[in-house]
């Protein structure tokens, strides 16, 4: 079908977060506002105002009343996602790549119930491992990092081999975080075990994967990505490779793509109930697609 | 006395650690415990004065005091004696550390002092006594071997041995002593090599059939230091070393003596083990080390090398007063042919005698330089006597390993080669292709029918530059900055032969795979000469030089006497020229430019290189720029002009066709119907007589072809057809078979670089090569426009089909086979039904053992996450919802009442 092109970012998308219901859908970008929009039709429901940075990221409560922003002022804000009002601010001394909410809600990651420090470089994505027990860690040295949540000791690390190997750029989960898919610069995504950390797949691609996503309902996963962002004046938009590559999660192979950007893709999210995705491009568009009816009989 | 050991001040720094922590600490304590108690006090006051309650009040009065008490107890305290106290240890805790850190400081200066007297001494001693007696000295170094110093005393032994080994007669000793001391200022990396040569250097002066003056090594290695001491400014060290040295000799024994005593007097015991003793690392403890500066002159000189200096002998010996004269002759010779490095010219003169030996040593900037001033002044004459021979400083080194006797050279047996042609016997019949991509070349087979590439040979850094197949594709070359080396054998890559030529730019084969042609240019250091180039041609199986030529690039193409005086440019066939030739671009077709503002037309003259007679030539007006294409097989030539208008405001294309074959060479004119379009590209088809033209200026240009024959007149060109408006930037080598099928190729993959058809023309390969920044790689397509399979290869650079030889079929056999093809293809066919069979079951095979794989992770997960559910509730407060809920699609009918409107309707009767 006809993707839906949402304009309200000026900046390059940073992220994208459907709630758990998959009706509305949450847009970070370099501006300093996060975004709120029917995931259905694209309508514009309301922006957050309050950040002084760009917005890396952001995460919405189970229940849907609560948002959660962390932004490059160094600080991560909760917002009530009805009304748009300030919550509550977390001060970093650095800036907030990425938050998460537990399950249950109640701990949010990056918070300063516990400190992790340790690895080299940006860290660019943190996330929640079952139970809240483990938060698992990746970034700018290529490097997956498992921490116990209690202790904030080091539990497990990718190994150097078989790993990425450069900066890891996004992280997602699988809808019952079992295991999760990472992208790399080095052009390649990789999918883990979130227990043991062990490698089951590795998707290759011709240009950088900024971004990725699972399928919640196929077995398929997205990559998104693209020349970088400065070579991007120079090129061909067609030879910028912009566009979100869809592969066989099973069998690694190349399913098809979806073209659209003229900027790499920075952001990918799939709708929890599978059926749609949004992919938010260094060119300050969201664009939301709703698969065609074909997309869910694809055999290969 | 009782030296502080190590262990003693490392005791001594954890003490003071430790005070100065408990120091600290208890300070703090104290602060606290007050800081609190006022704190409390306070607090307790505040709560009181707020109550009004009498009861109350009375039992939190009595708290009151009780933590007014309480704070002034703990303000009484006699903490600031106690904290004094503490501050004194740690003062004299700190007083002692200095005091070893001082004692230890007046040790290491000490024995770094004993040290190098020991060293210095011990030098001297070998020196000397070596030949005397040789077992003191070796028990003497080991015992004085001094860890920091390894790297000279190791040296120095390697020296005497050097000199004890060649039986020098004693009487050589004295002149050589002084040298070994200096030896620490010139560099190890130059010494071993000029050692082995004094070491050698008897049987060299005895052999008369050297045709140097083989005496004048001392002189060289004079020279050396004569150099270095000029870049380190050491001159003041090796007077003083020689100076001291020289009276060492006699003074030998007393100065050990000496050492001894003066280490009693120290009190310190010679004993000692040096080994144990190490510094903290990176602490110096302000003692420079004198092996510091050595280290870094060895780097200075490790740069330079000694290629960029020549030797010049046969000079006139000179008495001191025509020294100045000689030199500036000299200098005024050599330095037209590069520029002579500051202080670069020295002459050595005899001691005694205060003349020059008649030779000496001139130092370029650049070997290049160097090479080309041996070169043109090898045999000049000064004057009748004084001839020059001129040879590189690091060729001595070759000519003193010329045996004195002739040795019959040795027989080697034949040993028969393998089947360098066997991969065209591949029971596929498919082709090879060598890719470069990083740092790894690789030959791989093209298994079209699988999909796939087979690996043959893959080796890393295989090639400094390129690789390229021989015209026949037995041989895979490959080049270096030494040279060129061509790889083949049956089933793997064995160098075959390798081909001298420093800093090889070119290399290219004739046509039968014969010979060898390798080219280089050189920059000139006068930038009014034109580029030196230097070509070779080797005999490919024997790796002999057949003829060379060295000299300017013009004197290359009019076929000048560069390299060996009275031998011309020497031609082997005229079509090993064209490929040469075309491959250097060297314009052996001229094209003269327009001179006297018009008057004189421009002139494009076709020369015959052997005879240097001058076939054809065209006289071509007002022409802007001229461009030439010739056929692959020399029988057409374009020359595409490009001519002002008459307004001179904007050019237009026409092209002269010369055929080359014919009697005459025929020139005709080919213009465009719109003469304003912009020519794009031009190619020949190869071996053809067909070309094609893209012109236009709008994105879609369009292309004609051309043949240079009709049916029924074979003299005329004629316009075959016309592509309008397709995408196409560039024409590829076409292969006749496909001659109309180019267009697709840019469509298909526009970020192509290279295209490349395989020898077969069966398949066709296009390359992304480095200079796109993504999607390196190349893919394979079948000679219908279908993508066969695609390999992406990060920093992706050479794409080379490997050619086949023509067939070795006799045309009767090949007419025969044209006849029952379909008897042939049949087979084929089968053979392919049953690849493309097994393929698929392997496919299914692979696909059902992923998705099983997969399968049990999946399990595994369910598992854990039933598990887990439990805990997983009870972190979400009770919500029983732990499962995504089913979502479905539900129709809820929305009654919306959108507006209401009263109308009064008239009612009718």
């Amino acid at each position: 079908m006809r993707p839906i092109l949402m304009k309200g970012h000026e900046r390059p998308l940073t992220f994208l977060k459907y709630n758990r219901d998959g009706d509305i859908l949450f847009s970070c970008a370099k501006d300093h506002t996060p975004t709120v929009w029917f995931a259905d039709n694209g309508e514009r429901l309301g922006t957050y105002r309050g950040h002084n940075g760009a917005v890396w990221t952001c995460d919405v409560s189970r229940d849907s009343m609560r948002l959660l922003t962390g932004s490059a002022d160094q600080t991560a804000k909760l917002w009530n996602v009805q009304t748009g009002t300030q919550l509550y601010t977390f001060n970093f001394g650095s800036p907030a790549r990425s938050v998460e909410f537990s399950v249950g809600d109640k701990l949010a990651s990056e918070e300063s119930v516990l400190v992790i420090k340790g690895p080299q470089g940006r860290i660019n994505r943190a996330v929640w491992g079952p139970l809240n027990r483990t938060i698992i860690s990746a970034g700018e040295d290529a490097v997956i990092r498992i921490w116990d949540s209690e202790t904030g000791k080091l539990l497990r690390e990718s190994d150097k081999e078989s790993g990425h190997k450069k900066t890891i750029t996004s992280l997602t989960k699988a809808a019952d975080g079992s295991h999760f898919l990472t992208g790399s610069l080095d052009k390649s995504a990789k999918l883990l075990d979130t227990r043991t950390l062990t490698l089951i797949k590795t998707y290759g691609t011709e240009r950088p994967a900024n971004a990725v996503a699972m399928s919640p309902l196929l077995d398929h996963v997205v990559l998104g990505g693209g020349h970088d962002a400065s070579a991007v004046t120079t090129t061909d938009h067609r030879a910028g490779k912009f566009e979100a590559k869809f592969y066989d999660k099973i069998l690694k192979e190349e399913i098809g793509g979806v073209k659209g950007h003229f900027g790499p893709i920075n952001a990918l999210a799939f709708n929890p109930d599978g059926k749609s995705f949004s992919s938010g491009g260094e060119d300050g568009y969201v664009r939301l697609h709703h698969s065609d009816p074909d997309y869910f009989n694809i055999k290969i | 006395m009782d030296l502080t050991t190590e262990s003693r001040r490392q005791a001594a720094a954890q003490l003071q650690n430790e005070v100065s922590f408990w120091y600290y600490s208890f300070c703090k304590l104290v602060k606290s415990q007050q800081e609190y108690a006022r704190t409390l006090c306070r607090w307790i006051q505040l709560t009181d004065c707020l109550v009004t309650d009498k009861r109350q009040s009375r039992c939190a009065s009595a708290v009151r005091t009780l933590s007014e008490k309480w704070q002034r107890g703990l303000e009484k305290l006699p903490d600031k004696v106690a904290s004094d106290a503490i501050k004194h240890f740690l003062s004299a805790v700190e007083s002692i550390i200095r005091q070893q850190a001082e004692e230890h400081n007046q040790t290491e200066a000490l024995k770094k002092r004993v040290d190098t007297e020991k060293t210095e001494h011990l030098n001297s001693v070998q020196l000397v006594f070596m030949p005397l007696r040789p077992l003191t000295a070796t028990i003497n170094r080991k015992k004085f071997l001094v860890p920091r110093r390894t790297r000279q005393t190791d040296f120095v032994p390697g020296i005497v041995e050097q000199i004890r080994s060649s039986q020098t007669s004693t009487s050589l000793v004295p002149n050589l002593s002084w040298k070994a001391p200096t030896s620490k200022y010139c560099s190890p990396s130059i010494s071993p090599q000029i050692l082995p040569r004094l070491g050698s250097r008897n049987g060299s002066i005895k052999s008369p059939s050297n045709k140097f003056h083989f005496c004048s090594y001392l002189l060289l290695f004079e020279y050396l230091n004569h150099r270095l001491n000029k870049t380190c400014h050491g001159t003041r060290f090796i007077h003083e070393e020689q100076f001291e040295t020289q009276h060492t000799v006699a003074a030998e024994v007393i100065l050990m003596n000496e050492v001894e005593s003066k280490a009693a007097q120290l009190g310190i015991d010679l004993s000692i083990d040096f080994n144990s003793i190490q510094l903290p690392l990176g602490e110096n403890f302000g003692i420079v080390s004198d092996d510091e500066d050595v280290y870094h002159e060895d780097q200075l000189e490790f740069d330079s090398g000694f290629g960029n200096v020549i030797v010049v002998d046969n000079l006139p010996v000179v008495p001191r007063e025509k020294f100045d004269k000689l030199e500036g002759v000299l200098k005024k010779i050599y330095s037209q042919i590069g520029v002579i490095k500051e202080d670069g010219l020295w002459m050595p003169t005899d001691p005694e005698t205060k003349k020059t030996f008649g030779y000496c040593f001139i130092e370029y900037n650049t070997p290049q330089e160097a090479e080309l001033a041996k070169e043109k002044t090898n045999g000049y004459k000064l004057d009748r006597s004084h001839i020059f021979v001129v040879n590189m400083f690091d060729d001595f080194d070759r000519y003193l390993r010329v045996p004195d006797e002739w040795a019959p050279p040795e027989v080697k047996p034949y040993t028969p080669g393998e089947n360098l042609q066997k991969w065209l016997t591949d029971e596929k019949s498919r082709d090879q292709f060598v890719i470069r991509a990083g740092t790894d070349t690789e030959v791989l087979w093209n298994d079209a029918r699988q999909s796939k590439t087979e690996l043959v040979y893959r080796r890393t850094f295989w090639t400094e530059s390129f690789v390229q197949w021989s015209p026949l594709g037995t041989y895979l070359a490959t080049v270096h900055r030494q040279g060129a080396a061509v790889w083949g054998g049956a089933t793997t890559f064995n160098r075959l032969m390798r081909y001298a030529h420093p800093q090889v730019k070119h290399i290219d084969f004739s046509p039968a795979e014969k010979f060898l042609v390798t080219y280089s240019s050189h920059e000139p250091s006068n930038p009014r000469d034109a580029n030196r180039v230097v070509i070779n041609i080797f005999d490919v199986r024997t790796s002999k030089v057949m003829r060379d030529f060295k000299g300017s690039a013009d004197e290359f193409s009019v076929g000048g006497a560069g390299g060996v005086a009275g031998v011309s440019w020497p031609v082997f066939r005229l079509r090993m020229l064209w490929t040469s030739v075309g491959h250097q671009q060297t314009p052996f077709l001229h094209f003269f430019p327009e001179l006297g503002g018009g008057n004189q037309p421009a002139r494009v003259s076709l020369v015959q290189i052997p005879s240097k007679t001058e076939l054809r030539q065209k006289n071509l007006f007002s022409v802007s720029d001229c461009k030439m294409y010739w056929q692959s097989n020399g029988d057409y030539l374009a020359v595409k002009a490009d001519r002002y208008t008459k307004t001179k405001k904007s050019t237009y294309t026409g092209f002269e066709l010369f055929r080359i074959k014919e009697r005459d060479v025929p020139v005709e004119v080919l213009e465009l119907d719109n003469k304003s379009d912009k020519i794009v590209a031009f190619a020949w088809e190869p071996k053809g007589h067909r070309f094609a033209v893209i012109h236009g200026d709008n994105p879609r240009p369009d292309i004609n072809f051309y043949s240079m024959r009709t049916a029924h007149n074979t003299g005329r060109v004629s316009n075959l057809s016309t592509l309008k408006g397709k995408q196409a930037n560039a024409l590829f080598c076409w292969n006749s078979l496909t001659l109309m099928s180019l267009k697709p190729w840019r469509l298909l993959n526009f970020m192509a670089t290279d295209i490349e058809w395989d020898p077969t023309g069966r398949y066709v390969a296009t390359a992304v090569t480095s200079v796109h920044e993504m999607e390196n790689g190349f893919n394979i397509w079948s000679f219908n426009g279908k993508l066969l399979y695609r390999i992406p290869k990060d920093h992706f650079f050479q794409f080379l089909w490997r050619p086949r030889p023509p067939s070795f079929l006799s045309p009767e056999k090949e007419e025969e086979i044209a006849r029952n093809l379909k008897k042939y293809s049949k087979k084929y066919e089968a053979e392919d039904q049953d690849v493309s069979m097994l393929l698929s079951e392997q496919d299914r095979e692979k696909r059902r053992l992923l998705k099983e794989e997969w399968e049990k992770w999946v399990s595994g997960w369910k598992r854990t996450h039933e598990e887990e559910k439990s805990e997983r509730q009870k972190l979400r407060d009770g919500e029983a919802s732990d499962e995504e809920e089913e979502y479905e699609a539900k129709e809820v009918e929305v009654e919306e009442l959108l507006d209401v409107s009263e109308e009064v309707l008239p009612f009718e009767d």
